[in-house]
């Protein structure tokens, strides 16, 4: 089920935070199969790059174009995976998935038969109907990260998607994205350890490194 | 979209009634407030059934003030208001979900609670179903007009005192008109009819005013 969108395109995005000018037209597409791996040290924007593609935050100069766009705003064709991860203490994991499911109201995505799969996929399922606040810091993260399969958006913005995971589900979450990109998704993860996800190209934020991605080569 | 304004309708009731969610706080506090009032003013019932149908709005609102400053506070802090801004439902018609919760855990319940509380303060029979009624059509504006206090100092960390003070002046039409209903019910120069009017053309604009509101103010960077 190959996605719409064709690229994503960062057109000299300039993002001042208070008197600090994190970074500066900042240009780069990404087409479809293909991903990017935001790194740098702390406070260099990465997050704040993410939430500028996520249209959460407003950069203080320059757009974030889908191409095509097919009358959907840029926003709507995204799925933010923050490091706040939007879970309620109250909920259980098996209501969360079926409240997402049906904010995103759209097509599923592949190998998403029904609400229970999505928490297999995490190896969830002993805990679908209990309180998600009894879940551990790593179990939280998981059941946060079913987000994605629940809206089948083409673009997945990560923040930091390996922190508090174990090494079967990093490597759950790898099989995830290797399909993503095989569907024809795109893939932005701002991320410390390094992501061995195939088709990711490592953009460093902040570095000189913006002179080659402005001429607008393809990334992948 | 109808499915996704009712899945968040929906979630916003659940975690009203779970643990910490506080909606038996509101009733239980517009129980309280009520119940001091004889002992402040006295056991004069004259006095009491005179001043009720005022005490029992002014405690409505009080009682609707105290679940609003986590309205949307709760949903920034723990990154689910970044998923609301980015689905597919306008941020508008979230907005007008959660404020539905929010006065279906709330003033829905105060209106239905409020002739049993009068009981305390001597409220004659007669202007129990007029007070009921003027709490149903009144309090929406409450809850619509609290909502963009509450919007706007989400990203606050103590951000329900302020949001009180910016809507408590705010909400002053509501409370003349609800009274003023209710009085008229007992008897006066108006018939009911006219004051209860106004208050539900005031709650349809507040509605509407306090869904776009809260919409543009969440829109705000943070």
């Amino acid at each position: 089920m190959p996605f719409l969108a064709q690229r994503l395109i960062a057109d000299r995005l300039t993002c001042v935070r208070g008197e600090r000018t994190l970074f500066a037209d900042l240009s780069f597409f990404i087409e479809n199969h293909a991903g990017l791996t935001l790194t740098g040290p702390n406070g260099v924007g990465k997050t704040s790059l993410l939430r500028i593609l996520a249209g959460l935050l407003q950069p203080s100069r320059g757009e974030v174009r889908i191409e095509p766009d097919h009358d959907i705003p840029a926003a709507e064709q995204c799925c933010y995976i923050g490091v706040r991860d939007g879970l309620k203490g109250s909920l259980t994991p098996s209501e969360h998935i079926s409240f997402w499911r049906a904010m995103a109201g759209e097509r599923r995505s592949r190998g998403l038969e029904d609400d229970s799969s999505a928490l297999e996929r995490f190896d969830l399922s002993d805990f679908a109907s209990s309180p998600t606040a009894w879940l551990s810091t790593g179990q939280r993260r998981r059941l946060a990260l079913t987000r994605l399969l629940c809206a089948a958006r083409p673009v997945w913005l990560l923040d930091e998607p390996l922190n508090g995971l174990d090494t079967w589900a990093a490597e759950e979450l790898k099989r995830l994205a290797a399909r993503h990109l095989e569907d024809g998704g795109i893939i932005v993860a701002a991320s410390h350890q390094p992501l061995d996800w195939p088709a990711m190209t490592v953009l460093a934020v902040g570095e000189p490194n913006e002179a080659r991605l402005s001429r607008r080569e393809p990334l992948a | 979209m109808t499915r996704a304004f009712l899945a968040l309708l929906r979630r916003d009731l659940i975690l009203s009634v779970r643990i910490g969610g506080g909606f038996e706080l509101v009733l239980i506090f517009f129980l309280m407030i009520v119940a001091l009032v004889p002992f402040a003013v006295g056991p004069d019932p004259n006095l009491l059934s005179r001043i009720a149908p005022a005490i029992l709005w002014i405690a409505a609102l009080l009682a609707t003030l105290l679940g609003l400053d986590r309205l949307f506070q709760a949903d920034a802090e723990d990154g689910s208001l970044d998923m609301l801004r980015m689905a597919r439902l306008p941020l508008e018609l979230a907005a007008l979900a959660k404020m539905a919760a929010h006065w279906l855990a709330s003033g829905l319940l105060l209106a239905l609670a409020a002739p049993a509380l009068g009981l305390l303060l001597s409220l004659e029979p007669a202007a129990m179903l007029p007070l009921s009624l003027t709490l149903l059509v009144g309090t929406p504006a409450l809850t619509a007009i609290g909502a963009i206090g509450a919007a706007l100092t989400a990203r606050m960390r103590r951000g329900g005192l302020l949001s009180s003070i910016l809507v408590l002046p705010l909400m002053l039409p509501t409370l003349i008109f609800g009274v003023s209903a209710t009085q008229a019910a007992l008897g006066g120069g108006v018939p009911f009819r006219t004051p209860l009017l106004m208050l539900g053309a005031i709650s349809l604009i507040a509605i509407v005013l306090g869904a776009w509101a809260s919409a543009a103010a969440l829109r705000m960077d943070d």
